[in-house]
């Protein structure tokens, strides 16, 4: 069995190379399988439809929806006006208050491209209109919009969790710190290079400003402690906490704020259901050869090999972080992740890594591969908001990728920084 | 006839989007409500599951028409006239392939499924299989009108005289 799948996968992955979809590549490598081992291929739809006939992964399409109602509700002019008002008066302010509006707008959406796509739209333009080039407006949105899925709710956080078996609630708890240091390290940079460029600063508001912009945005900063408080009080599961938030966003939308328009609703909702479609596929694809993989031992055999060249948990991580970086620049994340998943946990289990802690490291990485060229989504996003090159895009964000490797080489040396949150409140390591 | 085919078969698709998102944000919702009332509804996980699993075959069926599956175009976007065609036709081919297998392996999987009972209601566990042949009938169609364009379209570059 291990040979016919060793033949399969060498075929898919030229498949996958030449252009097939993703969906069709995985599908067609699971069910070659099954028929060439001589069980039934009914096998094949059925793992498909049992992988997402669950709970947990329902999380997906609601954030998804959250996402897509919080851009259109007038929530994100709330929210960047908010963090303006707070920072932007120091030193490239504008690039702080984008850093900050993109930490809030984290916590209540689970994707860095919504990010890039609804708040960072507007903080373009503002940065823009400031005097900001185009190209350090568009470099710090793509680099503060990969805060996103890191703070929770998480869309790869919610796959990952699903894909690899591992606490969702977990995972969006262990986010959180390093979604705040990968915050703190941009503006350290922000911060030495405002000095050099002597970047623009806006007018302090006022304590009264201050105040009138807070209001203006209080409902709307509420949606993270719905989310919050549900998940940490043990009052809801993270399906459930995505439910309520997604119900109270629509309330903001057309009862508080009315700026959403009913009519618009349907077009929201079919473009939700669209890229549930795109992500579902693949994770219900992935499941079917995911499974077939653990039949035909691959796993089991590649995992010893592994652990005696790599045997200690540092020296795997660090090889991970490469591994991802590497194929993140190549590879749509989500793909990178459901391909990686079976092969990569259980050698990380095996060397008795943090099964947590494994996962925000590998959701990190990917996130970094979608602001890194030649295959980089955000980068697409961002550069064609500011009106500038892919290939000028591709330059300005090169100083604003050190910060975030050096928040992500201190979580590989430094566990904790992860799991400590998920220990404090959900008690037992790990789950 | 056609075109207003297609365009009737695509409505039908938004419609029950829309509907199936709703009824599961509502059902995931009520269950956390009536939960934190103090009376618990049976059905509303296992309900919102169920339409989970339909809500992703619709949008797996959207997101074909929309041509935004993933895939890797690195290698294939250097390609150009014929050998573009030829090639593009070779994948959706496959596509069909998997295609077929979706449409005609699962009706098995709803047979031996019909009578077995959902835990929380009076429903067939079949209806988790069942919008799999429907979306295997949509990919086998998709990818077919999709080759064909190719051909009508590698044609015409064919003949179009060299500059």
């Amino acid at each position: 069995m291990t040979a016919i799948m060793v033949q399969i996968l060498i075929v898919w992955f030229i498949a996958l190379m030449l252009g097939v979809p993703l969906f069709a590549t995985l599908g067609l490598a699971s069910a070659a399988f099954v028929w060439l081992n001589g069980m039934p291929i009914d096998i094949v739809p059925q793992k498909l439809a049992q992988s997402v006939n669950s709970f947990p992964l329902l999380a997906a399409p609601l954030f998804i929806l959250m996402g897509a109602i919080m851009n259109s509700a007038g929530i994100t002019d709330r929210i960047f006006g908010f963090a303006t008002a707070c920072v932007g008066w120091v030193r490239g302010g504008l690039c702080h208050a984008n850093i900050l509006a993109s930490v809030i707008f984290a916590g209540m959406s689970g994707s860095a491209v919504a990010d890039a796509g609804g708040v960072g739209a507007l903080e373009i333009q503002a940065m823009k209109k400031a005097g900001y080039d185009s190209e350090t407006a568009a470099a710090i949105t793509a680099a503060s919009a990969t805060i996103g899925p890191i703070i929770p709710p998480s869309l790869p956080m919610v796959i990952y969790g699903v894909s690899a078996d591992v606490s969702i609630g977990g995972l969006f708890l262990a986010g959180v710190v390093p979604g705040l240091l990968m915050a703190g390290a941009l503006s350290a940079m922000v911060v030495l290079m405002a000095r050099r460029r002597n970047m623009a600063r806006e007018l302090f508001p006022g304590l009264r400003g201050l105040w009138v912009a807070y209001r203006r945005a209080h409902w709307a900063l509420m949606t993270p402690v719905i989310l919050f408080g549900g998940m940490m009080a043990g009052i809801m599961t993270p399906t459930e906490a995505a439910a309520v938030a997604t119900v109270y966003a629509l309330f903001l939308g057309l009862v508080v704020y009315r700026e959403l328009d009913l009519r618009e609703l349907p077009r929201l909702i079919v473009s939700t259901v669209e890229v549930t479609g795109m992500v579902l596929a693949l994770v219900m694809t992935a499941a079917a050869l995911s499974w077939c993989l653990s039949i035909s031992r691959i796993p089991q055999t590649i995992t010893p090999i592994i652990v005696e060249h790599l045997g200690n948990q540092l020296l795997f991580l660090l090889a991970v972080n490469l591994l991802l970086l590497f194929i993140g620049c190549f590879m749509e994340a989500l793909a990178a992740m459901l391909i990686l998943i079976p092969i990569l946990t259980p050698v990380a289990a095996q060397l008795g890594i943090d099964p947590i802690h494994f996962g925000v490291i590998f959701v990190l990485n990917l996130m970094l591969g979608t602001i890194t060229p030649p295959v980089g989504v955000v980068l697409f996003i961002t550069s064609r908001l500011a009106g500038i090159s892919f290939e000028r895009m591709s330059i300005a964000i090169v100083p604003w990728l050190v910060p975030l490797l050096v928040v992500l080489l201190l979580l590989s040396l430094w566990p904790p920084l992860t799991t400590f949150l998920p220990q404090l409140f959900l008690g037992r390591p790990g789950f | 006839m056609l075109h207003s085919l297609a365009r009737l078969a695509q409505r039908l698709l938004e419609v029950a989007a829309v509907l199936l998102l709703l009824a599961m944000l509502a059902s995931v919702f009520l269950g956390v409500v009536f939960r934190l009332a103090n009376d618990p509804l049976t059905w509303s996980d296992e309900m919102a599951t169920y339409l989970l699993v339909w809500t992703g075959f619709v949008g797996w069926i959207i997101a074909g028409q929309r041509g935004s599956h993933i895939r890797i175009t690195a290698i294939i976007g250097r390609l150009r006239g014929t050998p573009l065609m030829l090639a593009e036709v070779v994948i959706q081919l496959l596509v069909l392939v998997f295609g077929l297998i979706l449409l005609t392996q699962s009706f098995g999987l709803i047979q031996r499924n019909l009578d077995v009972e959902w835990v929380s209601l009076p429903l067939s566990v079949a209806l988790v299989y069942i919008p799999i042949p429907i979306a295997g009938f949509a990919v086998v169609l998709q990818a077919a009108l999709e080759i064909v364009r190719l051909v009508r379209e590698g044609r015409l570059v064919r003949e179009r005289p060299a500059l």
